[in-house]
């Protein structure tokens, strides 16, 4: 988030900047692969992912490339399935938190510095909350509730976006041209179209793509702890923490899950630094 | 967290223990050098006496107390086992059914209106004085009479516990509510300890006479014990135990393998699945009766369950074979839809209800129901619960109905009794206690736990069968109303499952301490 801010010049050696300048392409086609096996895996599952067809903890083989799990169901169908949840509701949040973030960080950096400043106390009080205790409360309150997953990233992370956003409109506001403007007699809400909101897209998206990052490892670990749309669902989160008590039985039950979470919170972070690399340098 | 308390609370006592017992570090050596797989519990060969068994059980946390009447997790009636006498035991090879602890029997009035404990001469507290009526009396009329757990709530719901009188030192009489035949299975459950009279709290140097005497305590973390010398009967092989909690299955496991423990109580089925390659340590599940049941109920008050058929049809979807194989690696019984399998009142003569998804299938037809949609509501309150839930959903999509799994999260199931009451397909687990007698606290007139079940002849017919002093017509009375149960009852439960514990490789006479859900240890030795 800082790197948004203040964008850093690196003293580098040419040749190692023009490697980080070129796209990411593998990362691109990384993350974009397990992003469709997430979204799309629930469509082509070669058995059901919920029903009991052999014995617990198989070893792989033709009919399970994967093995079977603690109940005898199909590894490979229930990864196939079990990503789409995770995802969705990652994006979700982190949307939702985003444009939760936006307004009221606008909010706080265009009213009086007063009002903004008891504005963002009190977003900092929801901060104060740790993550995981506000999913675990909305989740035991509303069982089940997918809503309330999302509910509770977007809560989560919601607070951090606004101070950035806050910041970066502060920016903005003090900057030259917005005095010219506003002593042409722009009207507030022509100054927040035309000058701040073009100018801090980029550090939202930058900060939304981070707390991408943090959404997706809340989400997960809502499924390992069996929170959400439970029940026999597939969901990456869940699988590991349901095949892990028989890793030594079978592994893959619980690593293909985890390798999936790893792969996908690692592609979309580096992604997101690449991507706050980019804008810094053009901001800057 | 936890775990760090454990290991801090181990060490400090290791620390104190080291200079108390020097046979201590020997019988370390001894269990890690033992040639795996040697056998030694062979015919001929004498237990051997001393050391210090240290057994882990999941433990309540930091807010258990030494107050068993009101302790509800298995290990605070595990550690009151150790260090309080006992009334009785379930014993099927017993006389009566049981076998006596403090008692030397228990005799029925011919009218089954009183029942006359006699107090077993000689047994001595800790602090000298000898045990008598009063002190049976106070246990269990005061401090039993109290208590809000369902099995002492089963005594008060058959005894007038408030009217019973000591007549002597020696006697107790005990008169019941209404009559009854099998009052001897209620009392001598093993839950009934007892405590010195006028106690009220309890604290550690508290005079007791179990088998062994409390020598520390620390809420969450564990206690310790020493033999004492004087315990009537039989005085017990170890020098002292230690009990410990360590909350997570696959912890219990690890403890169990790194010999940090001797024995480690309820795996989940999966971890004990982990240590069957393991020749250092052997599993030891609990024997019937001592099993819990696992069933579903529906609610009789809601469509499509007020049709006897779509119920029938729900008992012929679940299939029993593969739960057992599947949740528990076929380390638990089949059940036949009634609960309290193993006790000597279960109706055990009746039909076992088979797999037959086609007649189900017919059944749901008849009734109209085909394609009704259904959602079961379950929580993880006991090890493979949600996963036999989701096991019955697959088998009732199997036949047709759009079945689904709402999984609360721990400890919300039951939470609200009276929401959980109105659900119409609910997850569930039974505690053994003998057939009739819950029957008549949790089904009988029409009870919120009843899920809308209501049938005065049934309860009539429990009622007589209760009353019968006949053991052969209590028997066949019991089982035509259990048959009734069996056929239009509204409970499913397929699987009896025992409590998975598993022990170091030499440990022996665990179960001969019966009650085997919470292991008793007066008659136990290491290797």
């Amino acid at each position: 988030m800082t790197t948004a801010l203040t964008p850093r010049r690196r003293p580098g050696t040419p040749a190692r900047r023009s490697a980080r300048r070129r796209p990411p392409l593998l990362l691109g086609a990384a993350t974009l692969l397990v992003v469709l096996l997430a979204l799309l895996g629930p469509l082509v599952p070669p058995h059901s992912p919920t029903a009991q067809l052999a014995a617990p903890f198989q070893r792989p083989d033709g009919a399970f490339p994967l093995g079977t799990d603690v109940l005898g169901r199909d590894v490979a169908s229930r990864v196939l399935g079990g990503g789409r949840t995770i995802v969705l509701t990652a994006l979700a949040g982190t949307a939702a938190a985003g444009a939760v973030g936006m307004a009221a960080g606008v909010l706080a950096a265009m009213v009086s510095r007063r009002l903004g400043d008891l504005l963002v106390r009190c977003v900092d009080a929801l901060a104060v909350l740790p993550p995981l205790l506000v999913v675990l409360v909305l989740a035991a309150g509303f069982p089940g509730s997918g809503a309330a997953v999302v509910a509770a990233v977007a809560l989560a992370t919601a607070p951090f976006s606004t101070r950035v956003l806050r910041a970066a409109a502060d920016t903005v506001l003090a900057s030259g041209y917005v005095e010219a403007a506003r002593a042409r007699g722009d009207t507030r809400r022509a100054v927040l179209r035309h000058d701040v909101l073009p100018n801090i897209a980029g550090p939202a998206l930058v900060d939304t793509a981070l707390r991408l990052v943090a959404s997706l490892h809340l989400t997960a670990t809502a499924g390992f702890l069996g929170l959400g749309p439970g029940g026999a669902a597939p969901d990456w989160g869940r699988m590991v923490s349901e095949n892990a008590p028989g890793a030594t039985l079978a592994a893959a039950p619980f690593l293909a899950p985890a390798l999936l979470l790893v792969l996908l919170s690692v592609c979309v972070g580096l992604l997101a630094g690449r991507l706050a690399d980019t804008v810094g340098r053009g901001a800057a | 967290m936890s775990r760090q308390f454990d290991r801090r609370a181990f060490l400090r006592r290791g620390a104190a223990g080291a200079a108390a017992l020097a046979v201590g570090p020997g019988l370390l050596a001894a269990c890690s050098t033992d040639a795996p797989g040697a056998d030694r519990e062979g015919a001929g060969s004498s237990p051997r006496s001393g050391g210090t068994l240290r057994a882990a059980f999941v433990g309540g946390g930091a807010s258990e107390t030494l107050d068993f009447f009101n302790g509800p997790s298995a290990l605070d009636l595990v550690r009151a086992r150790a260090w309080h006498g006992t009334l009785g035991n379930l014993d099927p090879e017993g006389p009566d059914g049981v076998r006596y602890g403090v008692l030397k029997g228990i005799d029925v009035s011919d009218d089954l209106s009183a029942y006359t404990l006699h107090v077993r001469p000689g047994v001595r507290f800790t602090d000298g004085s000898e045990l008598t009526s009063a002190d049976i009396l106070h246990s269990l009329s005061v401090l039993a009479g109290r208590s809000t757990l369902p099995v002492y709530r089963l005594a008060a719901a058959n005894f007038d516990l408030a009217s019973a009188k000591a007549d002597g030192d020696l006697k107790v009489v005990l008169p019941t509510l209404r009559p009854i035949a099998d009052g001897r299975m209620i009392l001598c459950q093993g839950n009934f300890l007892v405590v010195k009279d006028g106690t009220r709290a309890f604290r550690k140097g508290m005079p007791s006479c179990g088998p062994f005497r409390l020598t520390e305590f620390t809420a969450g973390q564990g206690s310790a014990f020493e033999r004492y010398d004087d315990h009537y009967g039989h005085v017990p092989l170890l020098d002292g135990l230690e009990l410990r909690s360590i909350a997570d299955s696959t912890a219990r496991a690890g403890a169990l393998t790194g010999g940090e423990v001797d024995f480690a109580h309820d795996l989940s089925p999966v971890t004990a699945r982990t240590l069957t390659g393991d020749a250092k340590v052997r599993l030891v599940p609990t024997g019937s009766p001592y099993l819990v049941g696992l069933s579903f109920q529906m609610n009789m008050a809601v469509e499509p369950f007020d049709d006897p058929r779509v119920r029938e049809a729900f008992k012929l979807a679940v299939d029993r074979e593969t739960m057992v194989k599947t949740v528990f690696y076929g380390n638990a019984e089949t059940g036949n839809d009634l609960p309290a399998m193993g006790f000597p009142d279960y109706a055990g003569s009746l039909p076992r209800r088979t797999h037959d998804p086609e007649r189900a299938r017919k059944l749901l037809k008849e009734a109209g129901a085909d394609g009704t949609e259904v959602r079961l509501t379950t929580g993880p309150e006991t090890p493979g619960m949600v996963e036999m839930a989701t096991l019955f959903v697959e088998d009732l999509k199997k036949v047709g109905v759009k079945a689904s799994v709402r999984e609360l999260p721990a400890g919300q199931l039951y939470a609200d009794f009276a929401a959980y009451a109105a659900l119409p397909l609910a997850g569930s687990y039974q505690m053994p206690i003998p057939a009739l007698s819950t029957y008549q606290m949790s089904t009988a007139g029409g009870s919120p736990s009843a899920f809308g079940w209501k049938d005065a002849e049934t309860d009539a017919l429990v009622a007589k069968a209760r009353a019968a002093s006949d053991p052969a017509e209590a028997k066949e009375l019991g089982t035509l109303a259990q048959r009734t149960r069996w056929e239009k009852g509204n409970q499913v439960l397929p699987v009896f499952k025992p409590n998975l514990n598993a022990q170091a490789e030499g440990v022996a006479g665990i179960r001969e301490d019966l009650f085997e859900q919470f292991p008793g240890f007066s008659q136990a030795s290491l290797a």
